[in-house]
């Protein structure tokens, strides 16, 4: 037989459809639908025994206690659980991915310098260290450290590295916190104070965040009481939306609405226990606030202010107003108004002994041998070098308040373990740990009933992560200063040691989840305590009674602050943003989820003006618009929108998602000379 | 098709009730469900309509003016349909409605991506892969085991943290007793910082659930559709059930 | 140089000329292929779709293009089944434009879907319930065909005719056709409407929900209507620019008014049809949904305007001027109704599956926008000039009309 191409071409076909019956392009097949699944480039979950641990918090001061899935030892999933005296188990969108910063993408990952050219070079720590200290050495004006999370140990650290020489700055969120300001209207300070939550019935609030944060996310919804909400607020927040009543109140009022209140409240005779000389005092100074002067400031009305004060009762209600993460501190004069009003309200409650303190405590190491001011009391342009210390503030300061503090040719140096805003502006950026990289003393608020709490690490730190306690022994080494009380080579050290000193001192009581509360009968070792730091224990300070009796000064309600009236600028600028929407340092990459793929973010598409405001002001929606403030100003889209009030421009404040204008953040429009910038004056105009 | 005939005695049927007026809507549940599902972060480009989100929140408001203009944050998921309009329409049956739990299966290894499933869904809760899924270097550390991760070109969407209810069963097994009901909690429900959201079982008559869906102040939205969904949304306000009950914000919002 | 691959008696362009008609198809061919390339390689978030806009401007492209294919079908039905003989003058060209619509279609519903290599698993676990399974069952039988019909066109081509085994399989599909053309106008009955059936089944979609014969929403026949009525519209239009293009006499006047005349008739029984539909749904369907049809565009009233244009000037006044002889006597009316009837398709298909999905269907919804990338935009070119190219080669090689040789002696 001759094999033609003809024989070939029968036989290749032949076989070609012979294989149909054979399995083999069958299993091709079947093979190929196992290939879409497993795809080398997809990433496959690593199985591990599954455990648990707790830790806690460490983005924000609220420090929410923490429940953490492991699978082996690796944290996969955090849920918040109530640890503490005060907490509920509500954690917030950041807390909930702590657990993957760790891996945060932004992590700084050496040293850096600012090179004369203005650009960020790395460096060698020695280098940087060495810089710093020649800095501090032959500074001529102040040496300042601002430290953003005070009552921590390493604070206390920083106090005894500055004893005698510098000067600790506090954020204005810090130094002027609620609880400072009340302890401020006391004539002797009463130590640290607190407010059971389990007895509040009655929460009114001036512009605070209640709904959403009180100590904690969710603090007030999960009391077991229905705790009633009233909130004074200019915008509608998410806290005056969700409020049992909200009271639209002209931007920047509060002082006026709570002297009017507790002008109402003396008449019902509120104050009939107090010291005479008190109670007078404090009627001359609320007499002229009658409702109808407080309707022509505020514009609530007599019947409204008139029925919130019924609603405020002795003993159950609790006044709050404080910081705001994105605007910060209120005017100090409105602040301590609104804290007057805690004080009629007897809300001050049973005021809290202080815990006799150790004279070897770490975290009150140096506690009067250094100055601690509040930075916009800081002259202008009288820091010489500056060493920062925000990674743990749980909010972002607006760098311009900062600058205006700098003397020129300032040092400034970053500790911080992503570069976030205040990083870009420095000159020497150190990095520090990620969050669950290391352990952590997580104190609870300084002002607030002293507790202690531990994080704990899950996984190593960078190899250039620095541990602050080590950054100042060695810059301690070259400068020569050794410190006493807070002497250690880490932080877990200075834990450690922190540990021996409350066991010792046997004051306070220990909580555990799950578990009865331990006291120091129980716990006779540091070790022991460390233990049960491991297992989500917090160390609470002893609850006491004040034998004094209360008095009061009233000095600060009489202040008025240094705005002068900018005529020019007739509108108001309000910066919002929700609660934790702090710093990129406290932002795992998934909070994308809600700042980007979703719509929660609906002030950062420009300025939002109420429509009428627009149209008195013929702000035409397609030309280019600046939003002026004395501070600067910035390129805008002006978006309709009926929810803001009549005269007001509203943006965002945070600094997470997309953004539509030039600067970092519209909060580096408030001025370096003002104490709050809840409202910047603003006016806007044609580009 | 008979739901009621094919549903095997005793099984169960897992609903959620979310209370509006407690959402504040911090996303927290955004951030838990995709933590807890091995949802990557957004990939550059991802916005509010491309970006999977399984859970979402919105925010719905009454259209009027300040002072009176309100707003509800309502978190959207997969309503769980007992009738659902993306089980008829998936052309290789990767959706399935699964008697035992009432949960609507999606199977990803089965979607082929013509994504028509998602064009059926009113709730607009399902999400489809268009990127593949990418983590911060390391970051698959934190990944879960219990649930796979899914490559691009497929649809997604909540199936009610299915994987932790078989994890409970498990432990219940290995431990010879039954499951009760209280183990097996969706991650958005625990994430809740103000509660706000229930989970349980409809077939129990004392469940939270069944006690949310027989409230006055219980509503699902765009009911006339006829999906039977299972989620119920909770509110005091009479404004939002108004809206909720029509599909299209018109003349009927305007209602206070 | 190729004058031994023409048909004998056709006069054709010399080939350098050809190749630069050619050339510009080829080159946005390939331009296409690559933005095809891009999405398959990299994933679709380089298109415009998003979660909202699930179907984009391919899958209007797909049901575009599969309605005004039906030429094929159903001149061949007309012509195999009903003995319209007239209509054997384009039969060629219907099939040919009818293979390349179902071909593109599929090219680029490949691309469009997530996993393409899971794309037999409509096959493997079909849904009986849903249209989809029923759509890609016909379509691929169909194409199947078309292919079919379309070979035997070219293996009559001078060259390939010398091939002994070819002339006998071309002979032999000859005698089946009448069954070719049966099955399909079977085929494409069924997925013609089941694309219809896609959207009218939606019952979360009050926008397109309808009411139904048996399983079958409106849409389904609505949709086999319409493209009973745009294929013959499609063939006269495609017909008169190809001669236009080519400067030939393609077929005779005759052919153009017979075409037309079906088309009519048929545009008769739509707009009657389409019009009865909306208004049941305006009246009935819609509301029953707790939707008023007056709220879909209440933010944008432009829009409504669409739907009236869609059966006013793309519907009737087409079926107007089909359905007066003296108008169709004239080629330029005759081509005009052809582009209208065409858009009117384009005009639904766009409504069906753009705007429905623009729509709210929550409370908190917006009406929303969208506007295909430029690699959905290349892909979509693709199959354009892949058309073109065909169409071309079939044109030069094949003989595509039948009296074109009669009519050029003449």
């Amino acid at each position: 037989m001759i094999v033609t191409r003809r024989h070939i071409l029968k036989l290749l076909g032949g076989g070609a459809v012979g294989t149909i019956f054979s399995p083999i392009p069958w299993k091709l097949l079947r093979d190929s639908s196992v290939w879409t699944q497993n795809w080398s480039w997809l990433p496959v979950p690593q199985r591990g025994p599954v455990g648990s641990a707790y830790s806690a918090c460490t983005l924000c001061p609220s420090g929410c206690g923490l429940k953490v899935r492991t699978i082996g030892g690796r944290p996969v999933l955090v849920n918040g659980i109530s640890n503490t005296a005060w907490g509920k188990g509500g954690l917030c969108p950041a807390g909930t991915a702590i657990h993957q910063m760790p891996w945060h993408p932004a992590q700084l990952r050496s040293v850096k310098m600012r090179q004369s050219d203005g650009r960020f070079m790395e460096a060698k720590l020695d280098v940087a260290l060495a810089a710093v200290a020649a800095a501090i050495k032959g500074a001529n004006g102040t040496v300042a450290i601002l430290d953003g999370r005070p009552g921590r140990l390493i604070s206390g650290a920083y106090r005894e590295f500055l004893a005698g020489k510098g000067v600790i700055v506090q954020p204005p969120s810090v130094a002027r916190s609620s609880m400072k300001v009340l302890r401020s209207l006391f004539k002797e300070d009463p130590g640290p104070l607190a407010i059971d939550v389990d007895q509040v019935k009655t929460v009114v609030s001036f512009s605070a965040s209640v709904l959403e944060n009180f100590g904690q996310p969710g603090l007030l919804q999960q009391s077991p009481k229905k705790i009633r909400t009233i909130q004074f607020e200019a915008i509608q927040s998410r806290t005056a939306l969700k409020a049992d009543q909200w009271v639209p109140i002209k931007p920047g009022t509060e002082r006026e609405i709570a002297l009017g209140l507790a002008n109402l409240l003396l008449k019902k005779g509120y104050a009939a226990n107090w010291d005479e000389e008190d109670r007078t005092a404090l009627e001359k100074i609320c007499a002229e606030w009658t409702p109808s002067k407080v309707f022509a400031a505020s514009g609530v009305d007599e019947a409204t202010l008139t029925s919130v004060a019924n609603t405020m009762e002795i003993g159950s209600t609790v006044v709050v107003a404080g910081p705001d993460a994105v605007g910060g501190p209120l005017a100090i004069e409105a602040e301590a108004s609104i804290q007057t009003l805690n004080l009629l309200l007897g809300s001050v409650g049973q005021a809290i002994k202080p815990v006799k303190i150790a004279a070897d405590d770490p975290a009150f190491g140096a506690i009067d041998a250094v100055e601690t001011k509040d930075l916009t009391d800081v002259p202008a342009q009288s820091i010489e070098v500056l060493i920062i210390d925000m990674a743990m503030a749980g909010y972002a300061l607006p760098w311009n308040l900062l600058a205006d503090k700098l003397a020129p040719k300032a040092l400034v140096v970053s500790l911080t373990p992503v570069l976030d805003d205040l990083a870009q502006h420095s000159q020497v950026v150190i990095p520090t740990a990620l969050p669950f990289t290391t352990v952590q003393d997580i104190p609870g608020h300084p002002d607030f009933l002293r507790s202690v709490r531990m994080a704990q690490a899950f996984g190593a730190p960078a190899d250039d992560a620095l541990d602050p306690v080590d950054f100042l022994n060695r810059l301690g080494k070259i400068l020569g200063i050794n410190r006493d009380v807070t002497a250690a080579d880490s932080l877990s050290e200075l834990i450690e040691k922190q540990a021996e000193v409350l066991v010792n001192a046997k004051e306070g009581v220990v909580l555990q989840p799950k578990k009865d509360p331990a006291d120091f009968d129980d716990i006779d070792e540091a070790d022991e305590l460390l233990k049960r730091f491991k297992r989500g224990a917090c160390f609470v300070a002893a609850f006491g009674q004040i034998d004094t009796a209360l008095k009061f000064s009233f000095d600060s309600l009489g202040i008025i602050s240094d705005e002068t009236k900018k005529h020019d600028f007739t509108m108001q600028l309000i910066l919002t943003g929700g609660v934790e929407r702090a710093s990129l340092a406290s932002r795992s990459p998934i909070l994308s989820k809600v700042d980007q793929e979703s719509g929660l973010n609906p002030f950062a598409d420009g300025a939002h003006v109420n429509p009428e405001t627009i149209a008195n002001l013929a702000l035409l929606p397609k030309k280019r618009w600046v939003v002026n403030t004395p501070e600067g100003s910035i390129k805008v889209q002006i978006r309709p929108d009926p929810t803001v009030p009549p005269g007001v421009i509203l943006m965002s404040g945070a600094p997470n998602g997309p953004k539509p204008w030039d600067v970092a953040n519209p909060v580096e429009l408030a001025s370096p000379g003002q104490k709050s910038w809840r409202i910047i004056p603003a006016v806007i105009k044609e580009a | 098709m008979s739901r009621a005939k094919e549903k095997p005695e005793g099984a169960p049927r897992y609903a959620m009730t979310i209370d509006l007026d407690k959402c504040t809507g911090c996303g927290a549940c955004m951030v838990a469900c995709a933590v807890e599902n091995n949802v990557p972060p957004a990939q550059s480009g991802a916005n509010d309509r491309n970006g999977t989100t399984l859970m979402r929140v919105y925010a719905m408001s009454n259209k009027q003016v300040y002072p009176h203009a309100k707003q509800v944050f309502v978190p959207m998921t997969c309503q769980q349909c007992e009738d659902p309009p993306c089980e008829t329409v998936c052309p290789q049956n990767a959706v399935e409605y699964d008697w035992t739990t009432g949960i609507v299966a999606q199977i990803p290894v089965r979607c082929l991506g013509c994504r028509y499933c998602m064009v059926a869904c009113p709730y607009h809760a399902r999400a489809f892969n268009w990127w593949d899924p990418t983590w911060p270097e390391g970051m698959e550390a934190t990944l879960n085991p219990d649930i796979s991760t899914r490559s691009r070109g497929t649809a997604e969407k909540c199936n009610f943290c299915h994987h932790r209810r078989q994890l409970a069963r498990e432990r219940a097994v290995h431990e010879d007793r039954e499951m009760c009901e209280d183990e097996y909690q969706p991650a958005c429900v625990e994430a809740c910082p103000v509660g706000a959201i229930t989970f349980g079982n409809l077939e129990d008559p004392n469940s939270a659930v069944s006690k949310g869906f027989a409230k006055p102040e219980a509503f699902a939205f765009v009911e006339k559709l006829g999906t039977k969904p299972k989620i119920r949304y909770l509110s005091s306000q009479k404004w939002v059930h108004d809206m909720a009950r029509s599909g299209v914000p018109g003349k009927e919002a305007t209602n206070g | 140089m190729d004058k031994t691959a023409i048909s004998r008696g056709l006069q054709r362009a010399p080939l350098g000329q050809f190749l630069l008609w050619l050339g510009p198809w080829i080159a946005l061919l390939v331009f296409g292929v690559y933005c095809a390339y891009l999405c398959l390689r990299y994933g679709l978030h380089l298109t415009n779709m998003d979660n909202r806009f699930a179907f984009g401007a391919w899958i209007f492209l797909d049901l575009t293009v599969i309605a005004l294919g039906a030429g094929a079908f159903f001149t061949g039905f007309l012509l195999y089944i009903l003995k319209r003989k007239e209509l054997r003058a384009v039969i060629n060209s219907a099939v040919t434009i009818g293979f390349i619509c179902y071909s593109g279609a599929v090219v680029i519903l490949m691309v469009d879907v997530g996993q393409p290599l899971r794309a037999w698993f409509t096959f493997w676990h079909p849904n009986v319930h849903s249209m989809l399974t029923e759509v890609t069952f016909c379509i691929t039988c169909y194409l199947g065909v078309l292919a079919f019909e379309y070979i035997p066109i070219l293996l009559k081509n001078r060259k390939l005719r010398q091939i002994p085994s070819f002339l006998v399989f071309e002979f032999n599909m000859h005698k089946v056709m009448y069954v070719l053309a049966g099955a399909g106008t079977f085929l494409s009955f069924f997925h013609q409407g089941s694309l219809g059936g896609l959207y009218g089944v939606l019952n979360g979609r009050p926008f397109v929900y309808r009411e139904s014969f048996g399983i079958w929403p409106t849409t389904f026949f609505l949709f086999i209507v319409s493209a009973a009525a745009a294929g013959p519209s499609f063939i006269l239009l495609t017909t008169w620019i190809t001669s236009k293009v080519t400067k030939k006499r393609l077929v005779t006047q005759e052919v153009y008014e017979s075409l037309g005349k079906i088309s009519g008739y048929i545009l008769i029984g739509y707009v009657l049809f389409k019009t009865i539909d909306t208004l049941v749904w305006i009246s009935m369907t819609a509301p029953g949904m707790g939707v008023h049809p007056d709220s879909f565009f209440a933010s944008k009233p432009g829009y409504t305007a669409l739907h009236l244009l869609e059966v006013t000037i793309f519907g009737f006044l087409p079926m107007a001027i089909y359905m007066t002889k003296r108008l169709r006597s004239q080629i330029k009316w005759l081509v005009t109704a052809a582009v209208l009837t065409c858009l009117g398709i384009v005009v639904n298909r766009y409504i069906l599956t753009i705007q429905t999905l623009a729509l709210p269907t929550l409370p908190f919804d917006e009406l929303l926008s969208y506007m295909p990338s430029w690699q959905e935009t290349g892909a979509f070119l693709m199959v354009i000039a892949y058309g073109m190219i065909v169409y071309s080669l079939s044109f030069r090689y094949a003989n595509l009309f039948p009296l074109e040789r009669e009519l050029q002696r003449n």
